[in-house]
């Protein structure tokens, strides 16, 4: 038995693993997620312009929560769940 | 020899002052310690020198290398091959036998849990805020948990959303340093932070300086000895500092907040170690916060902000009201950036020492006056602000005409005015405020009957 009493949540760090990268975006539907930092607008806007330059995508759906301070909520979750693949903007 | 510890400390001693160590008899001492007492032993370790009817000869008291060869040489003894390791001169610690009994078998369940002081491995662990740890024995953790239930769940901590319990908060609470009795607090702080509005998940993960800054109001400050006066902001007062440690250290081990891991602070600040102060009810000519909130004067509560280091100001030459008021204002326009109008935080601390509260309300102005003024004077015209050339601007900014006026503040209620600090000087202080969609929250400190 440990001699100390732990502060830790041991089960609160589930290990994750990332989702499986796509190997083209090619008929790929992206996520394009602006989390509400100033300039992540017109940084997302360029970013469109290039990807749809140079990638044959299904389309593009834009998404943003509504502040960077708080995790998105259920709503967008949803929304990105059904993207095929996801560019979150942190921008400033 | 006599030991008041472990024997293989003895041993240990024994082998650094004489090769011959192996013919001493070692007595292990217990409370109270009779024998160091019958030979008034104030300080270990202490040599004495007995000749062979018993009487002193001779003493040294603490580590003193020439004493020790002094009473070795007396007894045809020597110092061994490891005195080396010996300080040439140090005072010592307390004897065990000059402690009150309680502190005495306390120390001894100490002993028997640990083995060792356990600190180096604590901080092996990483149970830390980089500063020493007060080991989670089970005695000390239940002493904090007391009647109340361990398992208790107070709520989910961000960003791993980790489950806090009663007994977690207070492994912290002891590692932090607190007393028992500050519990309370700590656990109404906690209750503060974890409430949604709070938003301690921005806090905790943020670029920002943000931290929890803890107000304390009521009974509980004088009967917890908090401190409302000199150093208040810090340092020398064990409330204020293990309070708010404890609730550093349940954000960073229970919250997995760790430094650079997942809480990304540029550059952080002394006000992340914790920052805990009671408001100088007695020397405000002001109702106190918690008054002002809607509580009872009788009631203890703390008030958990966002907020960053505390930015001090000095006002010693005005002579009026509207001077210094304005000293006040234009300190408070520094707050985020200072050319961002308006600031876009739910509160903005100012903490009033009292020479300053007191030359306003000689004055006959009120809290609400010193707000409105504040709230009235903290602006700018856009035009003013695009041709500082800062380019840290707002939207509103941006969007205005050159004549149209942008306030720091929204409203006058973002504006939060306490009393602290020593009755001498006229220092006061700002909170910069974390914006983050985070506002303060009041919880009521349940200290027991």
């Amino acid at each position: 038995m440990d001699r100390f009493v732990s502060p830790l949540d041991t089960s609160a760090r589930p290990r994750i693993a990332p989702a499986p990268r796509p190997e083209s975006l090619d008929g790929i539907t992206l996520g394009l997620i602006d989390i509400s930092k100033p300039k992540g607008e017109q940084f997302l806007d360029r970013l469109a312009e290039l990807l749809v330059e140079r990638h044959a995508l299904a389309r593009i759906v834009r998404l943003r929560k509504p502040t960077y301070a708080r995790p998105a909520p259920e709503g967008v979750l949803d929304e990105a769940s059904r993207c095929g693949a996801i560019v979150e903007a942190l921008a400033d | 020899m006599i030991s008041q510890g472990r024997p293989e400390a003895a041993r240990e001693l024994l082998e650094a002052v004489s090769p011959g160590a192996e013919t001493f008899d070692v007595l292990v001492e217990r409370a109270p310690y009779a024998v160091s007492a019958a030979y008034g032993v104030a300080t270990v370790p202490t040599l004495v020198l007995l000749d062979a009817q018993g009487r002193e000869r001779d003493r040294c008291e603490g580590w003193d290398r020439p004493a020790t060869e002094r009473l070795l040489a007396a007894v045809g003894g020597r110092l061994g091959a490891q005195a080396d390791a010996l300080p040439e001169h140090k005072p010592g610690c307390q004897s065990r036998n000059t402690l009150s009994l309680q502190i005495q078998e306390q120390t001894e369940r100490d002993d028997a849990e640990l083995g060792g002081d356990g600190v180096d491995e604590l901080w092996r662990r990483g149970w830390t805020d980089g500063l020493p740890v007060v080991p989670p024995t089970r005695t000390r953790v239940a002493a904090m948990v007391s009647e109340r239930d361990p398992g208790a769940v107070l709520g989910r901590v961000p960003p791993i959303m980790a489950t806090l319990t009663v007994e977690r908060l207070a492994v912290c609470a002891v590692l932090a340093g607190c007393e028992p009795a500050f519990f309370p607090v700590v656990l109404a702080a906690t209750q503060a932070v974890l409430d949604p509005v709070f938003n301690l998940h921005g806090i905790q993960n943020t670029t920002h300086f943000a931290a929890p800054v803890l107000v304390v109001n009521g009974p509980a400050r004088t009967e917890l000895g908090l401190g409302s006066g000199s150093n208040a902001l810090g340092f020398g007062n064990r409330a204020n500092a293990t309070i708010g440690r404890a609730l550093r250290l349940m954000m960073c081990l229970t919250g997995g907040g760790e430094s650079g891991v997942l809480d990304m602070s540029t550059l952080g600040g002394p006000h992340k170690f914790g920052l805990c102060f009671a408001e100088h009810e007695e020397a405000s000519p002001w109702e106190p916060l918690h008054v002002e909130l809607g509580f009872t004067a009788d009631r203890s509560t703390v008030t958990a902000i966002g907020g960053e280091s505390p930015a001090g100001f000095s006002d010693h030459t005005s002579e009026t009201a509207e001077a210094l008021a304005t000293t006040m204002t234009l300190a408070m326009e520094q707050v985020w950036s200072p050319c961002y109008y308006p600031v876009g935080a739910a509160q903005t601390l100012l903490i009033v020492c009292p020479e300053h509260a007191r030359s306003l309300a000689d004055a006959r102005w009120s809290k609400d006056r010193l707000r409105q003024w504040i709230f009235s004077h903290a602006r700018r015209s856009a035009g003013a602000l695009r041709a500082s050339g800062s380019g840290e601007l707002s939207r509103e900014t941006l969007a205005a005409s050159d004549e149209e006026s942008i306030g720091k503040f929204c409203t006058p209620e973002e504006i939060l005015i306490v009393v602290a600090g020593g009755s001498a000087g006229r220092f006061s202080a700002v909170i910069p405020p974390v914006g983050l969609s985070s506002a303060m929250v009041t919880r009521t400190i349940d200290l027991p009957a």
